[in-house]
């Protein structure tokens, strides 16, 4: 039986190979996208969880209240880690990760620099799992001298050289020796550093004019925590240490769990390239939309096929096939079509990756658990959209009588050319969605990035509280006068300090995050336009196919070519002037709540949604007018003939 | 074997009642040949769908073996259509993308015949049916004495103990319609009951009855 089943389903792919490219092929688009959002997503949800600790890592943020209004610091000052480490209990670990602005580094005759040169505590690599690839272990950065490289950066000065021994000039200066070269971490992280030194080493080499300016200077501080330590009970002895040497409470410390730094993280003067939940919403929905495009251009090629199964239905039950039987052969039939749309979908995925990779800046593979995210996701989906597509035939050609079936009573009548009309109108409804969310969201950027500068600006303005804080800090340091030599500032940062400071490290990543986003909308949008024209394209086949003799007669009658396009036209415009009219009010409501997370936005502008509305019309339009053409030019002679 | 009593059928349209069929009584021995002629719209398909249990009548009994039909369920049904029942279209009408073989071999699947003796029994009607090359043939590269012979074939693979047969030789050449008839009368000698449809009267010679409906009603009946 499942010969026969499978025989009769790859004799209808073949005798309509067109239909049936159109059909696999376009699901298999939609679940690639789908697919690798997924990852992206599943990639975004998985920061720093790949150390072996995450759960009782944190990392200090400050909070400062202002008169006008308080607000969150992702940086701590560089003296509250030696506060801190010894005098609290349940503190297994402490490290700083200060980020010492672009220093050169020099081998030989090769000399860089490096923006990317992070100074942190010995204890740096016991806290966090960054697998060390050549050299010493967790030891790495106990002296002073030593120097930790990414495996990157070690090809970049020794190729490929063992690293590990070798002698590299810092700026002018002091020389460091390569005591580790680290591996690509096992999984996404947060923290972003081409080469690791100890923080002793930054006092030591006189960069303590970097320090100086404290909580705005890129320093981060992190700890570990025993296991089940209460975290609120730890951030008020980490206060009321702090506050032991300053009474004003104009700022105090609170912890944020590691794993929730990259998506969760609103704080001010936090590390580049983190997540945003707005951008994890957008994906997500962008992901969902493509998918039901897809979906629904696999409905509606599946149901106008089965129109010509209905015989064999028919037939089947007339010879003692039970409706059960059929039910299970229609359902069999399109869940497996939809697998052979996953399988090609699987290899699409793999080629596409490399892009997909360089237009999201990740590194995404589709082996290990990601494959089993693709697998668990990619068969759901095959599940779901073969039982939808696989119902029309299923469960309403199998309702009839045999009888009813043989004589061919079942045509594809008006009610069902009405849902696949619908069908489109709904895809052309999202399609317009998508555009206008294209134009929409890369406005409210250009907005956010002309903007930024007064950000910066009101950041200067908060750096008077951040001085009083320094000075608050220093009191802490040089009263608990244990670790390091902590030098204080010997100037205050100036207003240029500062912004160059900002620029660097805040503003300049999100500019390319930013233009990402936009390029990912971009080619998503394009992919669903496309898949909505193989939806219409699907459509405009079928109905020219039924008004094959019509068109024949109306060309006896004496219409003019002009005349049959201007007709074939004004159906597909009327539809997918229907679809502008849905898609606008949807649309409105959807990017209203994305815009509402920005403090500033742009407003929304009905011109956004007619400019794309014509964009869909002008596709659309090309899309169909072969179709258009090759009945216009139908030899009436020919039509009436074949009667 | 099959006994009508007082079967009517009627479509409504809108409030009008259209009868098809009226009053037909009917007794159908087990072995019997039996042939419904009749003007075009008399009814004659209506009643034979009726019999085979592919319509249901708006009133009356029909007794199956005793059983009345009118109370089994969609899958007794299936399961009589299954294994005693055969049916004989005008139109040939078999399954377009399966071959010759395949066609034959369905009902045998879907009455779980195993692998083996489904063979022997598709080549020992492939054999009877003189129709052993064009096995791997699909029905529209036959011709359509060909189709309508297969067609009878399928019909008999299931051994069925009736089969109604509607207009089997109507798109025929007077050749191809003698050998089809043939068959028939044959199977009716080794013991299935036989009910067809015809507007020739040299076709009806073969039964051994015959009911002539006109306008829904059993006009006349005339034995052989
Ligand atoms: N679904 C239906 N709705 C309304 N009337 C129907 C329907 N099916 C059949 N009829 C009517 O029932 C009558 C009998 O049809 P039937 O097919 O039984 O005729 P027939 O005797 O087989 O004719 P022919 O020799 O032309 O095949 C016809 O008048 C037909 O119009
Ligand atoms: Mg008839």
């Amino acid at each position: 039986m499942w010969r026969n089943y499978f025989k009769i389903a790859a004799r209808n792919i073949s005798k309509h190979h067109g239909y049936s490219f159109l059909n696999i092929f376009g699901l298999a688009l939609g679940m690639t996208c789908t697919l690798m959002i997924l990852l992206w997503v599943q990639d975004e949800l998985r920061y720093d969880r790949f150390h072996f600790n995450s759960k009782s890592l944190y990392r200090i943020t400050t909070f400062v209240q202002s008169p006008d209004q308080d607000y969150s610091l992702a940086r701590t000052p560089v003296s509250l880690a030696s506060a801190i480490k010894t005098s609290i209990p349940g503190i297994k670990g402490v490290s700083r990760f200060f980020q010492v602005q672009r220093r050169s580094l020099k081998y030989n005759n090769i000399r860089f620099f490096e923006n990317e040169l992070v100074a942190v505590d010995p204890q740096f690599l016991r806290m966090f799992d960054f697998t060390i690839l050549e050299g010493e272990g967790p030891q790495a950065l106990t002296e002073t001298s030593s120097i930790v490289l990414t495996e990157a950066l070690a090809r970049k000065y020794f190729g490929e050289e063992p690293a590990v021994g070798k002698i590299i000039t810092l700026d002018q200066g002091t020389k460091l020796t390569v005591t580790a070269v680290l591996s690509n971490p096992a999984g996404p992280t947060h923290f972003i550093f081409s080469a690791l030194i100890p923080f002793r080493s930054v006092i030591d080499s006189g960069l303590e004019y970097d320090i100086g300016s404290t909580v705005n200077s890129p320093n981060y501080t992190y700890i570990k925590l025993q296991a089940a330590k209460d975290i609120h009970v730890i951030a008020s002895k980490i206060n009321t240490v702090a506050r032991l040497y300053h009474k004003e409470k104009a700022f105090s410390f609170q912890l944020q769990p590691l794993t929730s730094i990259h998506l969760n993280s609103t704080l001010e003067g936090d590390v580049a390239g983190h997540g945003s939940p707005g951008h994890l919403y957008l994906f997500s929905v962008l992901a969902l939309i493509v998918l039901i495009i897809a979906c629904i251009n696999f409905m509606n090629l599946t149901t106008a096929r089965s129109g010509n199964r209905a015989k064999e239905i028919g037939l089947r039950k007339l010879v003692g096939g039970q409706r059960k039987d059929l039910i299970f052969q229609f359902y069999a039939e399109t869940i497996a079509i939809a697998f052979l749309a996953l399988l090609l979908s699987m290899v699409l995925i793999e080629l596409a990756l490399p892009f997909f990779n360089q237009l999201t800046g990740k590194n995404l593979i589709a082996g290990g658990d990601s494959f089993k995210l693709i697998t668990v996701g990619g068969i759901l989906v095959t599940l779901v959209t073969g039982l939808l597509a696989g119902s029309y035939p299923a469960l309403f050609i199998t309702s009839f009588k045999p009888i009813t079936l043989l004589k061919g009573a079942l045509r594809i009548g008006p009610a069902n050319l009405l849902v696949r009309r619908v069908l489109v109108v709904v895809q052309f409804s999202l399609a317009i969605s998508l555009i206008s969310s294209v134009f929409i969201v890369s406005k409210q950027l250009d907005y956010m990035q002309s903007t930024s500068m007064d950000i910066i600006k009101e950041d200067v303005e908060k750096s008077t509280l951040d001085i009083a804080l320094r000075q608050s800090i220093q009191g802490v340091q040089e009263a608990s006068g244990a670790g390091e030599n902590v030098i204080s500032a010997n100037r205050p940062a100036s207003y240029n300090d500062l912004h160059s400071i900002m620029i660097d490290s805040t503003m300049g990543d999100p500019y390319d995050t930013v233009s990402r986003i936009r390029l990912l909308l971009s080619v998503f949008t394009i992919i669903a336009m496309i898949l909505s024209c193989i939806g219409l394209y699907g459509l405009a086949l079928f109905l020219s196919q039924q008004r094959f003799k019509e068109i024949g007669i109306r060309k006896v009658l004496g219409a003019s070519m002009a005349g049959i396009t201007v007709l074939m036209l004004k159906e597909c415009i009327q539809w997918i002037v229907v679809a502008a009219i849905i898609s606008l009010p949807v649309a409105y409501l959807l990017l209203d709540r994305w815009l509402s997370q920005f403090q500033y936005y742009i407003p929304l502008s009905v011109w956004i949604f007619v400019q794309s509305t014509i964009i869909a019309l002008v596709v659309a339009i090309i899309t169909v007018s072969s179709q258009v053409i090759r009945s216009a030019m139908t030899n009436p002679a020919h039509v009436l003939q074949q009667e | 074997m099959i006994k009508l009593l007082d079967i009517e059928k009627y479509y409504t349209n809108g409030y009008i009642k259209t009868y098809v069929l009226r009053g037909i009584n009917l007794e159908v021995e087990e072995g019997e040949f039996l042939t419904i002629m009749g003007p075009s719209g008399a009814g004659k398909s209506t009643l034979l769908h009726i019999l085979g249990m592919l319509d249901s009548p708006s009133n009356g009994d029909y007794l199956f073996y005793d059983t009345p039909v009118q109370r089994l369920r969609e899958k007794q049904k299936s399961e009589l259509h299954k294994n005693h029942i055969g049916f004989v279209f005008q139109s040939y009408h078999l399954i377009d993308e399966l071959t010759v073989y395949e066609n034959l071999e369905t009902p045998l699947l879907y009455k779980k015949i195993k692998g083996s003796e489904r063979k022997a029994r598709v080549a020992d009607v492939l054999d009877r049916f003189q129709i052993v090359a064009k096995k791997d043939l699909f029905p529209y590269q036959l011709s359509g004495g060909q189709q309508q012979l297969v067609g009878v074939a399928r019909a008999v693979i299931s051994e069925p103990k009736l089969i109604l047969a509607d207009e089997p030789t109507g798109n025929l050449n007077s050749a191809q319609g003698k050998e089809i008839m043939g068959m028939l009368k044959k199977l009716n000698k080794e013991g299935v009951t036989i009910i067809q449809v015809t507007h020739s009267e040299e076709k009806a010679k073969y039964g051994n009855r015959t009911i002539h409906l006109l306008d829904g009603w059993v006009e006349k009946e005339d034995q052989n």
